[in-house]
């Protein structure tokens, strides 16, 4: 466990990178990406096309049922008897659900600039389904929580400006040093973390986002950059983000590590 | 099971979240072999698929608020959730890193669900079976990797030795035949624009 972990924090500017995006060339990884084939970097290409390519959103909906159905190829096999049992056994030793709230702390929501407008497109190319979601979120909090899931549930938040920014910062603090941003949701609790000028590293390395509370250090995931510096990771926090005390991000090993093994390259402390 | 199929899944679901473990049970008489099918053709274990399989249904009881109907139905739900949880289980297995979620197509889990995708999976899933069997056995090879073992092209390629540019062609032209050969069947199923 590293002890550098956190240092500081406390931020004031934003900064949003335009990428280029080659629609032909992401429309081309379609049948991959629907089957869970494409290597990281097409990956991002592909999602960030979602936003910005009518074509490869469409392409990308004439696999749904596919994939759907696909899902339901396995060869039938019984499961052991004692498998139910065993279940049954386990979920009356769980603790009921915890409700969640979002936190405050130093977090702010922020105008998010061509991100939001991005989404917005998206949604309206999705279709209307998700307006009706965001009305929703206007009528009932209740509800939203209950159906705001997945991504496009901070999508959601962002269009309505209901998601959380926080930005982190090298240790260092340099005018040329890199650094992060994460957007989530309190609600559902999904985010995404973007950088920006984060150094390259060799292919036997990766960048790993780290939720702090206290002494425990959550991997939120591993992620790589681009030769800009510039890099993605959607997560998912296990808990509550009200009750972490710190963002870091790590230089691990490409699989990742138990811990953070290396003093953070961005934090965020609240 | 006679009686819990005439339960619907969001009634089993609304019930579940007030605790309730019997409406637990019959989700799991209705769906559980399901789910156990997927991780053992995933996993190729039986004891890695019963630990997934355990998985998948405890967090079905902590987060039943998660799933919403007007996504996907349930079954849906359950197995994506297992396609997942079976292959982060097997990546670990084979100490191969583990993808974290944006890079196992879960920007695609956003998108709308047509109505009628999983409204007869079971019925589906045998005529897909049989297009699968058509697609050419390099093609079918490649699906198998990509979809059930969570491989990428370049895992795949240094799994096969097969050259990059041949399995992204062979991956790609499987895929799109197997689209058509689908949407021939199912011609409106999915939304076009």
């Amino acid at each position: 466990m590293n002890t550098q972990f956190p240092t500081s924090d406390e931020n004031t500017e934003s900064s949003e990178t335009a990428v280029e995006i080659d629609c032909s060339e992401a429309l081309a990884l379609v049948p991959a990406y629907t089957v869970g084939a494409t290597d990281i970097d097409e990956t991002r290409l592909v999602e960030a096309a979602l936003f910005r390519c009518p074509e490869v959103l469409a392409e990308v909906k004439t696999y749904r049922s596919l994939k759907t159905a696909m899902l339901g190829t396995a060869p039938a096999v019984e499961p052991p008897p004692a498998l139910r049992a065993n279940i049954l056994r386990a979920i009356e030793a769980e603790p009921a659900p915890v409700a969640k709230l979002a936190g405050g702390g130093r977090r702010r929501n922020y105008p998010l600039g061509w991100l939001a407008a991005a989404v917005v497109a998206a949604l309206i190319l999705t279709n209307a389904f998700w307006f009706s979601q965001v009305n929703r979120m206007r009528e009932d909090q209740n509800q939203i929580a209950a159906s705001l899931q997945q991504q496009n549930d901070l999508l959601l938040a962002l269009s309505a400006g209901s998601a959380v920014r926080v930005e982190m910062y090298s240790p260092e603090n340099t005018e040329d040093s890199g650094y992060a941003t994460v957007v989530y949701d309190p609600q559902t609790r999904y985010a995404v973390l973007y950088t920006d000028r984060l150094p390259t590293l060799t292919p036997e390395q990766a960048y790993q986002l780290w939720l702090l509370q206290g002494e425990d250090r959550e991997s939120a995931g591993v992620f790589q950059v681009k030769p800009d510096g510039t890099g993605m990771l959607v997560f998912h926090a296990g808990q509550s983000f009200d009750r972490y005390t710190a963002f870091g991000i790590s230089v691990e090993p490409v699989a990742g590590s138990q811990f953070p093994t290396t003093p953070p390259v961005a934090v965020a402390r609240f | 099971m006679p009686e819990a199929t005439l339960i619907a899944d969001s009634d089993l679901m609304s019930r579940i979240l007030q605790r309730d473990q019997s409406a637990f049970a019959s989700l799991y008489d209705r769906y559980g072999a399901l789910v156990f099918s997927l991780a053992r053709h995933v996993l190729q274990d039986d004891g890695m698929a019963e630990e997934v399989v355990q998985d998948v249904f405890l967090k079905v009881w902590q987060q039943a608020v998660t799933w919403d109907e007007e996504r996907g139905k349930l079954v849906s739900w359950l197995l994506t959730m297992t396609r997942y949880t079976a292959i982060d289980r097997l990546r670990k297995e084979q100490r191969r890193p583990l993808r974290n979620s944006s890079s196992i197509d879960s920007l695609y889990d956003l998108l709308p669900d047509s109505d009628s995708a999983d409204e007869n999976l079971h019925l589906d899933s045998t005529a897909l079976r049989g297009m699968i069997a058509a697609l050419p056995d390099e093609q079918q090879a490649m699906l198998q990797l990509a979809f059930f073992q969570g491989m990428s092209h370049s895992e795949i390629a240094d799994k096969t030795n097969i050259p990059l540019g041949t399995v992204k062609t062979r991956l790609r032209l499987g895929v799109q035949r197997l689209r058509h050969m689908w949407q021939a069947e199912h011609p409106a199923e999915d939304e076009n624009s």
